[in-house]
């Protein structure tokens, strides 16, 4: 009984955060969806699309600090928007990016060093010209520490497409890197 | 030459991204999004609220011991007993509210408040209502809404009661009839009654609705599933 209460007091205690932490971010996120949509109704589905993900997947979400809470729902954001774009433009091909070379062998480490000549600018100007679904993927693996599984989850994608985007990122800036040598 | 983590790569290059968003224009929602994100949030309570008790099930499985509807029966049995038996009022949750029991009656207030309007900004109907039913009084104020229709040849009624959640706090009588858990739709809330009439009360996220009818359980439920927005 005394559990059971509460369970009631911190399912409470969760959702008010998770309703307070989108009060605070809402138009962010609806920027963020506009931006990729340009239609207010799609844009504001898409933010709800967003939180239905995270609803789903809420253990990574609470034991995040609220700084990467925010980056883990804006890269959602960034991703449903992308994804339903596509799909309205009837782009269900396989996309270039997720076409491929072999999966990288060895696993990836967030301490991954670069030695390069190239600037932490030019580094980030580059990941940036990369897919945006590899590049969210990327992320929640190397900084978000989500696994491939959950990754799939979240994005909707297969767990070895997870795995193809995450490698094939990795690869193009370890390539980038490695040329500026 | 410069020595940079794959970590520090990834994180600069989604701030970059997405520093552009910080000065955002404010963007007004659609009501219809604020309704689907409340259910968001509600779906979320319901879901983790599934996920703990599944943990105590497990836990408790060396008792044998199970949350299901007849646990629940036997204790608010139990509950109605102890209030029967002169206790002062006791709280429980139960169905989106927060009930006080007493001895004869409990009082029901509505937990989430979140957002919620503070007059009616939309009123609801019943989409569904039997034809042969007419309308028999209609009182509108800033804080309700209540409609009754009566069946003259039967002189069954029914009365549709709207309120804003902040000025809803009523007394049932739960003396012969205890509150009982119900679903109405993808909302929870609580009903009571006997064969012959029914009452449904439940929060849709914005407003409270209660359904009172000279109807069975069931027929009562799918006329609170009915319930719609009026479009002006």
């Amino acid at each position: 009984m005394i559990e059971a209460a509460l369970s009631v007091l911190e399912n409470d205690k969760q959702r008010n955060e998770l309703a307070a932490f989108y009060e605070q971010y809402k138009n962010r996120f609806f920027g963020i969806a506009y931006s990729k949509l340009h239609n207010p109704e799609e844009a504001e589905d898409a933010v709800q699309e967003a939180f239905l993900r995270v609803v789903d997947n809420p253990n990574k979400y609470f034991k995040m600090s609220n700084r990467e809470r925010l980056r883990f729902v804006e890269g959602i954001v960034s991703h449903v928007s992308v994804d339903t774009f596509n799909k309205n433009n009837k782009n269900n091909a396989v996309s270039i990016e997720d076409i491929g070379d072999n999966i990288m062998s060895g696993t990836i480490s967030p301490e991954e060093k670069y030695i390069t000549d190239a600037s932490a600018d030019e580094l980030v100007q580059f990941v940036l010209t990369l897919p945006e679904s590899q590049r969210q993927a990327l992320f929640m693996y190397v900084h978000q520490k989500l696994g491939y599984s959950e990754i799939s989850k979240i994005l909707g994608i297969s767990e070895e497409l997870a795995r193809k985007r995450v490698s094939n990122a990795r690869k193009a800036i370890k390539n980038f890197a490695e040329g500026k040598k | 030459m410069n020595e940079i983590t794959l970590d520090e790569i990834v994180i600069a290059a989604h701030d970059a991204e997405f520093s552009q968003y910080d000065n955002v224009p404010e963007h007004v929602f659609s009501r219809k999004h604020n309704r689907a994100m409340k259910r968001i949030f509600k779906a979320y309570e319901k879901q983790t609220a599934f996920l703990r008790n599944d943990i105590i099930h497990r836990k408790s499985a060396v008792s044998h011991f199970r949350w299901n509807r007849k646990t629940v029966i036997v204790m608010l049995m139990v509950i109605f007993l102890a209030v029967l038996s002169g206790c002062a009022a006791i709280i429980y949750y139960l169905g989106g509210f927060k009930t006080d029991v007493y001895t004869d009656n409990t009082q029901l207030f509505p937990i989430d408040l979140t957002g919620c309007p503070q007059s009616i900004e939309e009123v609801y109907y019943l989409s569904e209502l039997p034809s042969d039913f007419e309308l028999l009084e209609e009182s509108i104020s800033d804080i309700s809404v209540y409609t009754a229709y009566i069946n003259i040849a039967t002189g069954q009624t029914i009365t549709f009661y709207q309120s804003i959640k902040t000025a809803f706090a009523p007394h049932y009588n739960t003396e012969k009839n205890p509150l009982e858990e119900i679903s109405i739709g993808e909302s929870i809330g609580i009903g009571f009654g006997g064969k012959k009439r029914y009452t449904v009360t439940w929060d849709n996220g914005d407003y409270i609705l209660e359904i009172s009818a000279d109807l069975p359980k069931l027929e009562t439920i799918n006329l609170a599933k009915s319930t719609k927005v009026l479009e002006n």
